[in-house]
C-alpha cells in the first residue's frame, strides 16, 4: 500500500513540476518575443520559412487527399442515411459542421503532429545531444527566439492555411460524389453550401486552426529542450510530443465547441 | 578597470550527490591566456562551462567584469555574450548549416550588417583559417580537424575580449595542431583578449600558457604563473602533473596499438 501512494505521490509531483516546467517554458517565450534589447527576430526569418515550407507548402498533396477522401466519405454516409430519416435537406449543414468546425481542424492538427511536430521535436533534442543549443548561448543568441519563436508562428500560420485548404478539398471531395451520384450541379451544389454556412463556421475553424498550431508548436518545442543528454531520449520526447499535442487538441477543441454552443 | 576580467568564487557543483567540483575559487587576470588542466575526469570541462555561465553550478558564484553572470536575466546575460566566445571540444557546429552561414548566424544574429559586409567578414576569416575550399560545405562532411578549426573561426569572427578553449588540441592531426597553435599563440599576446582553455597536453601548455590551474580530485590543486607550477619542488603537484603526462602516454601508445595491430 506505501509503495502504490509512494508511486502515486512521484507521479503526481512529476505532471506538476512537468507543467510548472511548461508555464516557465511560455514565460520564457513572452519574454523573448517582447525583448526589446539586442537582437531583431530578423535572423530567425529564414527558420521561419523553411518552417512553412516544410508544415504548410510540403504538406499540401497529403492534405488534399486526406480531405477529399473525408469529403467524399462524408457525403456518401449522408446521403445513404440521412434520406431514412427524410433528412436529405440537411446534407449541406452536416457536410459544413462537420467538416469545417470539427473534422477539418482536427484532422490538419493530426497531419500537423504526425509530420511537423515530431520532426520539430527530434531536430531540437538532437541540437541538445550535439551541444548545438549550448553553442548558440555561448554566441550570445538566445534558442528560444531563434529558434522556438519562428518555428511557432510558422507552424501556426501553416495550420491555419492548411485548415482552410482542408475544408475547400473536403467540400470539392464532396461535390465530386455528389455529382456522380446524384448528377447534382456546381452551382446547386454551392448555394445548398451557402445556405448551410454561417459566419461562425467559418470564425470557429478558424480559431481552432489558431489554437491547435500554437498548441502543437509550443508543445512539440517544449519536448524537444527536454532533452538533457542522451540521444536516446530524443525518440521518447518526441513520442510525449504526440500524445501531449494529441490530448491538448481534444481538449480545445472541447472547450471551444462547448463555449460556441452554450 | 579591473584587473580580473573573470572571477568564480566558492563554485562547487554536485552530479548525483558527488561533489563534481569543491568550492573552486579562483581570479582570471585580463589579457592572459589561463590553461586549466588535470587527470581525466576532474570536472575541468564542467569548470569552463560553469566560467562561462553555459551551466549553473550548486553553490558559489561567478563574475566577468564584475557581474555576476547567474545574478543577472537571461537577455542580460545573452547581449553580454557578444563579447564572449566557447570554442567546443566537437566543434557543436550548426548541423543545418553551411560552414559559410555558421560563420554569419552570430553577426547576423547581433548586427545589422549589410550582407556584403557580412559575406567579406565571412571570407576573409575563412582564408585566415584555410577553410575557404569547404565553405558551402556543412558540418558531417567536414573532418575533425576542420570542425574544430571552424568553431574556432566562428569564435573569433565576433572579434571576443573573453575566448573559453575546450580542449583545442586533442584528437587533431599535426597539421590542424599546427594551425591551431599559430592562431592561440597571437591571441595570449594580445593585450585585449584572455584566453581560458581546457587542456591535457602539458607540452602544449608549457609553450603557451601563461598560468596553470590544476584541478585535483574535485579541488583547485595549484593555481599560478606557468613557471612557479612547472618547476615547484612540491613532490605532490610533480606527481600529479606525471599523472597527466602518463595519461597522454598511454593513451597515445593505446593509439599506436591500434594503429599496428594487422588483426583489426
Amino acid at each position: 500500500m506505501a509503495r502504490y501512494f509512494d508511486s502515486l505521490g512521484r507521479w503526481v509531483l512529476n505532471r506538476i513540476e512537468n507543467s510548472l516546467d511548461f508555464c516557465a517554458y511560455i514565460t520564457r517565450i513572452f519574454r523573448s518575443l517582447f525583448r526589446k534589447k539586442g537582437a531583431s527576430l530578423e535572423s530567425g526569418i529564414t527558420v521561419l520559412f523553411k518552417q512553412v515550407l516544410f508544415t504548410g507548402v510540403q504538406a499540401l498533396p497529403v492534405i488534399a487527399l486526406v480531405a477529399l477522401a473525408l469529403g467524399a466519405i462524408a457525403i456518401v454516409q449522408s446521403l445513404t442515411q440521412l434520406p431514412r430519416f427524410g433528412g436529405e435537406a440537411f446534407v449541406g449543414k452536416i457536410l459544413i459542421t462537420v467538416i469545417v468546425r470539427e473534422l477539418g481542424p482536427i484532422l490538419t492538427g493530426f497531419i500537423v503532429i504526425g509530420r511537423s511536430g515530431t520532426a520539430i521535436t527530434t531536430e531540437i533534442g538532437n541540437m541538445v545531444v550535439q551541444h548545438e543549443i549550448e553553442a548558440l548561448e555561448s554566441m550570445g543568441i538566445d534558442p528560444i527566439r531563434y529558434l522556438a519563436i519562428p518555428r511557432i508562428f510558422g507552424v501556426t500560420a501553416s495550420l491555419v492555411a492548411l485548415n482552410i485548404y482542408f475544408d475547400v478539398f473536403a467540400l470539392i471531395g464532396g461535390f465530386l460524389v455528389s455529382k456522380m451520384v446524384l448528377f447534382t450541379s456546381l452551382s446547386i451544389f454551392l448555394r445548398q453550401l451557402i445556405a448551410a454556412m454561417v459566419i461562425s463556421d467559418v470564425t470557429v475553424s478558424i480559431l481552432k486552426g489558431l489554437i491547435f498550431g500554437i498548441l502543437i508548436s509550443l508543445i512539440c518545442t517544449f519536448r524537444g529542450f527536454a532533452v538533457r543528454v542522451s540521444s536516446t531520449e530524443v525518440p521518447q520526447q518526441a513520442s510525449k510530443a504526440v500524445v501531449g499535442s494529441i490530448t491538448a487538441l481534444f481538449i480545445a477543441d472541447g472547450i471551444i465547441t462547448f463555449i460556441y454552443y452554450f | 578597470m579591473n584587473n580580473y576580467i573573470l572571477e568564480l568564487k566558492d563554485v562547487s557543483i554536485f552530479f548525483d550527490e558527488e561533489v563534481l567540483l569543491n568550492s573552486i575559487s579562483m581570479t582570471i587576470p585580463r589579457g592572459k591566456l589561463v590553461a586549466v588542466t588535470g587527470p581525466s575526469g576532474c570536472g575541468k570541462s564542467t569548470l569552463l562551462k560553469i566560467a562561462a555561465g553555459l551551466l549553473p553550478p550548486d553553490s558559489g558564484n561567478v563574475f566577468i567584469e564584475g557581474t555576476d553572470i547567474f545574478n543577472i536575466s537571461r537577455n542580460t546575460l545573452f547581449t553580454m555574450r557578444k563579447h564572449f566566445a566557447f570554442v567546443f571540444q566537437d566543434g557543436a557546429l550548426m548541423s543545418n548549416l553551411t560552414l559559410y552561414n555558421n560563420l554569419a548566424l552570430p553577426l547576423k544574429y547581433h548586427y545589422r550588417l549589410k550582407d556584403k559586409e557580412i559575406s567579406e567578414r565571412v571570407n576573409a576569416t575563412l582564408e585566415d583559417f584555410g577553410l575557404e575550399d569547404v565553405r558551402m560545405h556543412l558540418p558531417a562532411k567536414l573532418s575533425i580537424g576542420q570542425r574544430k578549426l571552424a568553431s574556432f573561426a566562428r569564435a573569433l569572427i565576433m572579434e571576443p575580449k573573453l575566448i573559453f578553449f575546450d580542449e583545442p588540441v586533442s584528437g587533431v592531426d599535426s597539421l590542424t595542431l599546427n594551425k591551431m597553435i599559430d592562431k592561440i599563440i597571437p591571441l595570449r599576446d594580445d593585450p585585449e583578449v584572455t584566453v581560458i582553455m581546457v587542456s591535457h597536453n602539458l607540452e602544449f601548455i608549457k609553450t603557451s600558457a601563461d598560468y596553470i590551474a590544476l584541478i585535483y580530485e574535485n579541488n583547485l590543486f595549484a593555481y599560478g604563473k606557468r613557471d612557479d607550477i612547472m618547476r615547484s619542488d612540491d613532490p605532490i603537484l610533480q606527481r600529479v602533473l606525471s599523472i597527466i603526462v602518463d595519461e597522454q602516454e598511454i593513451v597515445a601508445e593505446e593509439v599506436l596499438k591500434i594503429l599496428t595491430d594487422d588483426s583489426i
